[in-house]
């Protein structure tokens, strides 16, 4: 009889030592799973302070001292296994072993977030009824002691039958206890005894007996009867028989008799329990950490306060990239002509040299020029990610992105994009409904990453004078911004045609968890940073230098003719037609169709292309070739501006619609992307391009 | 072997990477695996993750 039956005496799979352990890592979004498996399996995912960063399932080894193999599965946050959202449908498709091909794990280490004890246990109260042994993991004890609240461990583990562990991932503290806590729990196989929340609700009990009876005579069996039990008597699962339907609608009329909702006695009853366990397991909190989350929150989720400080916050960004970075840059610029006149002075004349010189350095070094820019962008939203602003700013945009047929949970799979449209995509998993779903995914690479970041600031550095705006503001700074917005106001114009033909759908509430505010751990910050940088270094080292060799070799074949007769003259003159109306020469062809590898090469390209053009043996400076170019009339503002419009738009990235097609599972809508996105590109640029000369842009101005 | 056949091999070495590059991508959108050969591992490459998304969209 309930709550004594711990179906994992029956079910369970006992743990051998002979074969790997699978510990999966569950708990409520933004509750810290990440921070743990990290300092668990010493891997480096990404961790921020929102919900939704884990969408899917990650694995890594986890090392214990008397186990030799033992598999740790991060799990995107949930909190109900009853759930909709495609993320939480994988956390708990694993957790209940219906992941096809692999069981359910040997143990289950349940992460709760210390500041939110009585929420965060409503999901792992439904974790101890799946009669897998538990393992909680107390996260975030420095922010409670910072509250003032204080949890008695052992009284908590005793309450819940389970073991607790107090850590801080953070710190690392903590976590050797858990690490000994996992393995003595995988050798005893402890299952503790679950649906203890249940034992005072006797009607309910019998209820949940009569029906677990009958679906454990289901073919397919039922893993969990109880648990599909209370599922069809509260109306989330169709019951699978008959019989069984007969029998639940008269159990859902008896319990109506003794005056019990069926549908939401589950909940009412686990969150007595659970009060229950809190008020015996912790002391009062005191107000004053809230309270400064209060303060906060009320200027910026205010109506109108809200998007001011969050238009003003982006502005800083933008104003910060130029700003502070343009010494570094200048100094990485004089390091490459530095190594460029060494090495040509060091090689002897010839085709090697001018490959090392002209295709190698001045094609690389002219992207990791802007390795600074790429570490104040990433500096500046590694602080809103971890000190919990992005959830304020999802919140204060949702009233905008809902006139546009989105949702605030569109927002972080949005603002993910600027990064990289690959995460932003995988990101939309967490929104319920498959029409927002899709027009967010649609939509997301529209929002500016950070391969057109060198494209940007090359154009933007070289045609836009740097003037002082309202004696604070750069001029650059601001177009910059203007670039990103561009990007954001297309996306949000694009969603909502979309909703209005062929996703057609209202968008379903937004509710999205706050997370309190806490200052930034700079450890993280400095880590995500140098993270994006090394990968910017490393994609300049791996496909930006691969795509100079060989655009020096395009431009350098055949041997003994002009450059506007070598290959990658001929192809720039054949694309020349398709250019002229938007002011662009062939040599921007040659960069536009190599930047279909990486939109970065757009720079490298020019920048081989250029070098290779004039008569000096070390690299020029790309920015001084375009400010030569702009002043002799040769390249114009209205032509730069046109194809700056061009790349905020044109979809130029394999990734995307490889991640776009795996995701939509279509065909259709990644052709969609790339078709309406390239014409948007072009057709917007030709707009840009006729419009600025019509404006009298056209000439050199700055 | 002279600076042309020097430089020829290392362009060649560049072209195969970009191939192979270009080739994972592509069979990335055709087979519909998510990997874009861009040298991260997005997604799982698990049936059912597929299947589940495959769900998703119906």
């Amino acid at each position: 009889m309930l709550p004594h039956s711990s179906d994992s005496l029956v079910r369970g799979v006992k743990f051998s030592p002979t074969r790997p352990a699978r510990i999966a890592l569950a708990g409520n979004p933004n509750s810290g799973k990440t921070s743990v498996f990290n300092a668990l399996t010493g891997l480096r995912y990404k961790v921020a302070n929102y919900p939704g960063v884990t969408v899917e399932k990650k694995e890594g080894k986890l090392a214990l001292p008397n186990i030799s193999h033992a598999t740790l599965i991060d799990l995107p946050g949930s909190y109900s296994l009853d759930t909709y959202a495609f993320d939480e449908q994988i956390a708990t498709s694993v957790l209940l072993g219906e992941f096809r091909g692999e069981s359910a794990p040997d143990l289950i280490v349940a992460v709760v977030d210390s500041t939110n004890l009585e929420r965060n246990l409503f999901f792992t109260s439904q974790l101890l009824d799946l009669g897998i042994p538990v393992v909680i993991a107390l996260s975030m004890t420095d922010l409670a002691e910072s509250q003032g609240i204080s949890i008695r461990t052992e009284i908590l583990s005793r309450l819940l039958g389970a073991p607790v562990v107090a850590i801080c991932a953070k710190v690392k503290k903590g976590i050797e206890s858990l690490r000994s806590e996992i393995e003595n729990s995988l050798e005893s196989h402890s299952t503790g005894v679950g649906f203890r929340w249940l034992s005072a609700a006797h009607a309910l009990v019998t209820s949940v007996d009569r029906l677990a009876d009958l679906a454990t005579l289901l073919s397919p069996p039922v893993r969990h009867p109880k648990i599909h039990a209370l599922s069809i008597l509260s109306g989330s699962q169709v019951a699978r028989s008959s019989e069984l339907k007969v029998i639940c609608e008269e159990e859902i009329e008896r319990l109506r008799v003794l005056d019990v909702d069926a549908a939401t006695i589950e909940a009412t009853l686990r969150y007595q329990w659970i009060g229950k366990v809190v008020r015996q397991s912790t002391s009062a909190a005191s107000a004053a950490s809230r309270s400064l989350t209060q303060r906060l929150d009320a200027v910026l989720t205010h109506r109108v306060f809200g998007l001011m400080a969050f238009a003003a916050i982006m502005a800083l960004m933008f104003q910060s990239i130029f700003v502070g970075a343009s010494l570094p840059m200048e100094w990485i610029d004089m390091a490459v002509a530095w190594i460029g006149a060494s090495a040509a002075e060091m090689l002897p004349e010839g085709q090697f040299r001018s490959l090392v010189v002209d295709g190698m350095i001045a094609g690389v070094g002219s992207v990791l020029i802007f390795i600074p820019q790429i570490a104040i962008l990433f500096f500046f939203i590694g602080l809103l990610e971890d000190s919990g602003y992005l959830a304020r700013a999802a919140y204060v945009t949702d009233r905008v992105m809902r006139k546009f047929g989105l949702q605030g949970r569109s927002f972080v799979p949005l603002l993910s994009s600027f990064a990289c449209a690959i995460p932003g995509i995988l990101s939309a998993r967490t929104i319920p409904t498959l029409s927002d779903r899709f027009t967010t995914i649609m939509v997301a690479p529209l929002m500016s990453c950070s391969a057109r970041l060198p494209v940007y600031s090359l154009l933007i550095a070289a045609f836009i004078p740097a003037y002082v705006v309202g004696g604070i503001f750069s001029l650059q700074g601001l177009v910059m911004l203007g670039l990103y917005l561009l990007g954001v106001v297309t996306a949000m114009l694009v969603a909502s045609v979309l909703k209005l033909t062929v996703l057609r759908g209202e968008p379903a509430p937004f509710v999205m968890e706050m997370p309190l505010f806490r200052r930034p751990s700079l450890r993280v910050v400095v880590r995500n940073v140098l993270d994006r940088v090394l990968l910017f270094v490393q994609s300049a080292g791996t496909i930006i230098l691969a795509c100079s060799l060989v655009m020096w070799f395009l431009a350098s074949y055949p041997r003994d003719v002009n450059i506007e007769q070598s290959y990658a003259g001929r192809i720039g003159h054949a694309i020349e037609p398709a250019l002229a109306p938007l002011g662009l020469g062939w040599e921007v062809g040659i960069g536009i169709v190599a930047s279909f590898a990486a939109r970065e090469v757009f720079v490298s390209s020019l920048a081989t292309v250029y070098n290779l053009g004039d008569d000096d043996t070390a690299p020029t400076s790309l920015l001084h070739v375009l400010n030569a170019q702009h002043a002799s009339g040769e390249f114009t503002l209205a032509a730069a501006l046109a194809l700056l419009v061009f790349y905020v738009y044109a979809c130029m990235c394999m990734s995307t619609l490889a991640v776009t097609r795996r995701e939509t599972g279509s065909w259709s809508w990644t052709i969609f992307m790339f078709v309406y996105m390239t014409a948007l590109g072009y057709g917007a640029a030709l707009l840009t391009y006729q419009g600025a000369l019509y404006f009298g842009l056209g000439g050199n101005v700055g | 072997m002279n600076q042309q056949h020097i430089v020829l091999c290392i362009v060649a070495v560049a072209l195969l990477y970009l191939g192979r590059k270009g080739f994972l991508a592509w069979r990335g959108i055709v087979s519909g695996s998510g990997c874009g050969g861009c040298g991260c591992k997005p997604v799982s490459n698990s049936p059912v993750e597929k299947a589940a998304s495959a769900k998703q969209v119906e």
